[in-house]
């Protein structure tokens, strides 16, 4: 018997590797499967049904009636804008709430706070929708003490207005908002924030040079989760946003309710997953490019700020070793 | 780099494996969905002691004693499959290929089925209710082809005008209450097409099934200005009514039926002096069903005595008007007002019927002009 060689022990390698390759592929199919049969084929399925009129002929006349319609247009205006509007709502407000609850709240109650946060994201969305009518209807419990209060009559209510529809759906956002921006906050090192000061930075200076590129990266994924979400939503709008409410989730639910022509139905649904995409491709742009230039790369040199009186070269070097 | 052999080797055979693993996975996952969808399928059919129904959920054929009462007479049992629209209900009737056996399609739907071949033709000497059936429904034109029958009236129905009889004295009679600026931010209107475009029509004096939508578009819009409530769902409505938001508005006549027998004691519906917007349920047998003889037995237990009778009787079911004359004749006349069941009233519907696509997307192409202006 001879000892083996080093070509034989090379030999052996692929059976080592065919393991892990074979394991790597057993824990990848299932999530391949589901993606390809609940994501890839569906999606490949309404762009058919896109392209299909009544009488079952390929055309693109789906996609003319919607950019012929100013109706359409301005439905796709209105619900862009409307999601935009309430994704930076809701980082403006869950963004200070996730650093309060990162940096002043001890370990302890930041475990339970941080438990109801999360109680909204694991509630039926249509039980969250119908308890919040019952909050701001008239005759509700908000409606009671303002009117108590001598500040609203009794039928007075912000139901059935698109300011109803507005703060539902900021509503909704929150726990992601809250739980995303937790993550940045965390992630933010306090040594880069006290040495940041104990150099002199102001607090507008560290916010810009430091947490905000230390952050732009999970702000760009809070704005995709909220914003996506958000631009979809149906029920709010049909619920709670009465007779101007309208969004184009809810034109594309009774579209398909009225049986007149799904194909039609699919383009509006194909045309606003694009622009939203777009929407989301033009803001991650943006904050990159923010990131890059406060964070001291090659576009700080044309867009930098004038320095701090103090030595602010050193938190923005920090920050480029951090990031 | 240039590859050794044994590199190469690998790389393929890890690819294979990959490949063969991913195609297998798929393989199985579309093959467990074939069998569960097969499965049910099957469940429904041929078992031939399981009636497979396409219906709206809550809408009567589902209650709980009525699978009961259907076993009782038959010995077969009940399966549900539940619709979200018309047109769902024949696309799904159109998949099952016989899995659903029986479905209830509308008067403005069911050309398109019988187009399809999706119905059976149906055996009026089978149909034992068919002769009861008010002929202003049992003879309609939609219900067949080629002089042939595929439709048996159910319920029929109409949207009309609701109201709180606590705001208003005098009982309105008009659609105009809802274009009165008195009632300005107090309206609920249905969100619907089919049902918007018709009334305000019936409203400007036009022909309901053919308006000029020049003339309709400013009644919609001012009908949408003097509105509180677009509603798609009764518990919507409920509510809104409830909080005293609205006081009057457009409604299904049983949805109103059912908020009356609820308890909202206040309100009362009408068929005003215009008329109003009306359909007619028929219950259809799919052309393929394996079922056929428990199909008939179906549908004569749903158009008969026995379910009706105790289905208008419990005010909290929302039972429409039948379209059994008999039965109705059978009734004592306050459930016949609550259920709108008067043929007086009949020849003032304007029945919600087919129409060409074309025309149906020019009405929502409206509809959503007005709800987006």
């Amino acid at each position: 018997m001879t000892a083996p060689s080093p070509l034989r022990r090379v030999g052996g390698s692929p059976r080592r590797s065919a393991g892990p390759a074979l394991a790597r592929t057993g824990l990848l199919a299932p999530g391949i499967v589901l993606l390809v049969l609940f994501a890839f084929l569906p999606l490949v399925a309404l762009v058919i049904t896109g392209f299909v009129n009544d009488r079952s002929q390929l055309t693109t006349e789906n996609f003319a009636h919607v950019f012929s319609s100013g109706t359409y247009l301005r439905l796709l205006g209105r619900t862009l804008l409307l999601s935009f509007a309430v994704t930076v709502v809701a980082i403006a407000l869950g963004w200070p709430a996730a650093w309060a609850l990162a940096r002043h709240v001890k370990p302890a109650r930041r475990t339970m706070i941080l438990g109801l946060v999360i109680i909204p994201y694991i509630t039926s969305q249509l039980l969250l929708i119908y308890g919040f009518l019952t909050l701001i209807q008239a005759g509700g419990p908000i409606s009671y003490v303002l009117t108590q209060l001598h500040l609203t009559g009794p039928q007075d209510s912000i139901l059935y207005t698109p300011w109803a529809n507005f703060l539902m759906l900021v509503y909704e956002s929150m726990p992601t908002a809250v739980l995303v921006l937790y993550s940045a906050a965390e992630s933010v090192s306090p040594s880069v924030l006290e040495a940041a000061r104990t150099l002199g930075a102001r607090p507008r200076y560290v916010f810009t040079h430091v947490i905000w590129p230390l952050s732009a990266p999970m702000v760009v994924v809070n704005f995709t989760l909220t914003f996506v979400q958000t631009v979809g939503a149906f029920a709010e709008p049909a619920v709670l946003g009465g007779p101007d409410g309208q969004m184009l989730g809810n034109t594309i639910s009774t579209q398909i309710s009225s049986g007149a022509n799904d194909g039609f139905a699919v383009a509006l649904s194909l045309v606003l997953l694009v622009t939203s995409l777009l929407v989301v491709g033009v803001v991650t742009a943006l904050v990159s490019w923010t990131k890059r230039a406060q964070s001291g790369g090659p576009t700080n040199r044309l867009t930098a700020p004038p320095r701090p009186r103090t030595r602010a070269r050193t938190p923005e070097l920090t920050v480029a070793r951090e990031s | 780099m240039k590859s050794t052999p044994s590199f190469r080797t690998r790389r393929q055979r890890d690819r294979r494996a990959r490949s063969v693993a991913a195609v297998a996975a798929i393989a199985a996952g579309a093959l467990t969905l074939s069998a569960c969808s097969l499965g049910a399928g099957s469940a429904g059919s041929s078992g031939g002691k399981t009636l497979t129904v396409g219906i709206w959920k809550g809408y009567g054929a589902d209650l709980s004693w009525v699978a009961t009462q259907f076993k009782q007479e038959t010995g077969a049992s009940l399966k549900f499959v539940y619709i979200d629209s018309e047109r769902n209900l024949l696309d799904l009737m159109k998949k099952a290929d016989g899995g659903i056996d029986v479905g209830l399609p509308n008067i403005q739907y069911i050309g398109d089925g019988i187009d399809g071949e999706l119905f059976h033709e149906l055996d009026t000497s089978e149909l034992t209710n068919f002769g009861h059936i008010y002929p202003q429904f049992a003879d309609r034109k939609e219900l067949r082809k080629d002089g042939k029958l595929y439709g048996i009236p159910w319920t029929y129905g109409s949207t009309g005008l609701f109201y709180d009889d606590r705001v208003f004295k005098t009982a309105p009679t008009s659609l105009s209450v809802l274009w009165d600026s008195k009632y300005k931010g107090k309206i609920a209107v249905n969100d619907n097409a089919t049902v918007e475009i018709p009334t305000a029509a019936l409203y400007k004096g036009e022909d309901p099934q053919h308006p000029g939508l020049g003339t309709i578009e400013p009644a919609l819009k001012d009908l949408k200005a003097n509105a509180k409530l677009l509603y798609s769902s009764t518990d919507d409505l409920a509510k809104a009514l409830s909080s005293g938001t609205v006081v009057a508005g457009i409604g299904n006549n049983d949805a109103i039926g059912g908020l009356i027998g609820s308890g909202q004691t206040h309100l009362k519906y009408t068929v005003p002096e215009e008329g109003a917007v009306g359909w007619i349920d028929n219950w259809a047998i799919s052309a393929k069903t394996k079922n056929l003889g428990l199909a008939y037995d179906w549908l004569n237990y749903m158009t008969g005595s026995k379910f009706l009778t105790k289905w208008a009787d419990t005010p909290e079911d929302a039972s429409p008007a039948p379209a059994n004359q008999k039965v109705v004749e059978s009734l004592d006349s306050s459930v016949t007002s609550r259920l709108q069941a008067d043929p007086a009233k009949i020849s003032s519907l304007a029945l919600q019927l087919p129409m060409p696509t074309a025309r149906m997307q020019s009405w929502e192409d409206l509809w959503q002009k007005v709800k987006a202006g």
